[in-house]
């Protein structure tokens, strides 16, 4: 579950992260920091003037008076408890609404037949069969943003029959496969399985198809390093360099892209491994650098 | 010693081409005039390696484009020892192109079993999936896990890609 914040200090937003993460294992679900964002599955908004006001996700107004009928409010200055029953209570109404339903990614990583639906007045056709997506979008990302809104039900959107103008080439073609990854890679929180993240460990048996799916430097490590043994979600992280959500999300996207997954539960948790020095004395990341690549520029 | 990368594969696949994408220096060529046509239809041919440098600033990592006539094969455990990795680059239109995938991981099994290889297919077409998929097949019939990309190695970018693999890769070994 993804909880992002509106309107907090640097100083307020690390205090939240860390108490998340203390709170961790109290919770139902993992909750994942995402930082100052307009949707999450639960906003904390500290700035009236920048809450959101159509169906964003779950509002919890910290120190100031809920604005809408069925928003939450939180103590302010942030307290651990109080933080608590928040996340109890956001659970408890999130899982009211949608205990079970899956994200997008995983409703068409599902889909058997072909159909058409039509979001925000844009016509997507699906064609499971052929791996092919075809939508009157402009970029892969204007179909991510249209996909990736809470509650979708695709399976009660998709109509059967011919879509409108028939026979018309809508502007933006895809493979469904690669639409599925890409769509998968943001939903690390929001389609947070059970995993946990150090007795699980998991493995892949093939490559991602890079170049034609998404590609990108954290990726491909994260791809070099499941391919190489068991590995936990915490090590992954550390070893990467990335955050929880991110490594959720790739494991997720392999799993929907059906790329060979694979996962083992270690009775005893697999001791995280330490940050290590770059090797080769840093001729690696010395190489990237000259060469240009683009994840010495982000590390 | 300076850290090496290998670029390997059978003749007219594109060693050449891809050393002179990213090379500091021109690549020292060993071509001549290419007298098997029947083998590749190209006019020249390297008969010795390949040759081009990255230059770092107190280092060096050094390229080597490995012929592909099997009459070099002698040359190829001797460059492999100690590389960061190796390109295999393979030309989907050649007929015998999924077998030269399993010659070269025959040929180069230290390489291979450390997941030190990245495979780059030529010529894939429009549809770089569909070219694929026999050579991922092959992988999986082996329980090899190795990247596989189509790439246009005249392209610097297609290039760079297969190196970063090649880097994330040795990242990983070195910690695992």
């Amino acid at each position: 579950m993804r909880v992002a914040s509106i309107g907090l200090n640097d100083y307020e937003q690390g205090l939240l992260s860390q108490q998340l993460k203390v709170l961790a294992g109290r919770t139902a679900a993992t909750w994942l920091y995402m930082g100052e964002a307009q949707e999450a599955d639960l906003l904390i908004v500290r700035d009236a003037e920048q809450a959101p006001t159509a169906g964003r996700g779950l509002l919890a107004h910290a120190g100031i008076p809920p604005s809408r009928a069925g928003d939450l409010q939180l103590e302010w200055p942030l307290r651990m408890f109080a933080l608590l029953e928040l996340l109890l209570e956001a659970e408890k109404r999130l899982r009211a609404v949608s205990s079970t339903h899956p994200c997008a990614a995983e409703q068409l990583a599902g889909l058997k037949q072909d159909g058409w639906l039509q979001l925000d007045g844009r016509c997507i056709l699906l064609q499971p069969r052929r791996d092919r997506l075809e939508a009157a979008v402009g970029s892969l990302d204007e179909l991510l943003d249209l996909l990736q809104r809470p509650q979708l039900d695709l399976m009660a959107a998709l109509h059967l029959d011919l879509p409108p103008d028939d026979g018309a080439e809508l502007p933006f073609q895809a493979s469904l496969r690669s639409v599925i990854w890409a769509l998968a890679l943001r939903s690390g929180a929001q389609c947070a399985r059970n995993w946990n993240p150090d007795s699980l460990l998991f493995s892949l048996s093939a490559w991602p198809h890079f170049g034609e799916w998404e590609v990108a430097p954290p990726l491909l490590r994260l791809a070099a390093l499941y391919t190489r043994k068991p590995v936990s979600i915490a090590s992954g992280c550390q070893l990467a360099g990335l955050d929880e959500a991110a490594v959720r999300g790739f494991l997720l996207a392999c799993e929907l892209c059906q790329v060979g997954v694979s996962m083992n539960y270690h009775e005893t948790p697999a001791p995280r491994p330490e940050t290590a020095a770059p090797p080769a004395g840093g001729l690696l990341q010395r190489l990237r650098e000259r060469l240009g690549l683009s994840f010495a520029r982000n590390r | 010693m300076p850290a090496k990368i290998l670029f390997i594969g059978p003749m007219g696949a594109g060693k050449t081409t891809a050393i002179a994408a990213v090379s500091d220096v021109a690549p020292i060529a060993t071509d001549v005039l290419n007298t098997d046509r029947t083998q590749c239809d190209k006019p020249t041919t390297t008969v010795a390696m390949d040759y081009g440098e990255i230059q770092l600033e107190d280092d060096m990592v050094v390229l080597y484009g490995i012929p592909g006539q099997e009459r070099f094969d002698f040359m190829w455990s001797i460059l492999a020892e100690g590389a960061l990795g190796a390109v295999l680059l393979l030309n989907h239109e050649r007929p015998q192109a999924r077998q030269d995938l399993l010659d070269y991981l025959d040929a180069f099994p230290e390489l291979s079993e450390r997941g030190a290889l990245v495979v780059a297919v030529g010529r894939a077409g429009a549809t770089p999936g569909q070219a694929l998929q026999p050579y991922r097949e092959a992988l999986g019939a082996r329980q090899m896990a190795l990247p596989v990309f189509a790439a246009d190695v005249r392209r610097k970018t297609d290039v760079l890609l297969l190196i970063e693999t090649l880097i994330a890769n040795a990242e990983m070994n070195a910690w695992t």
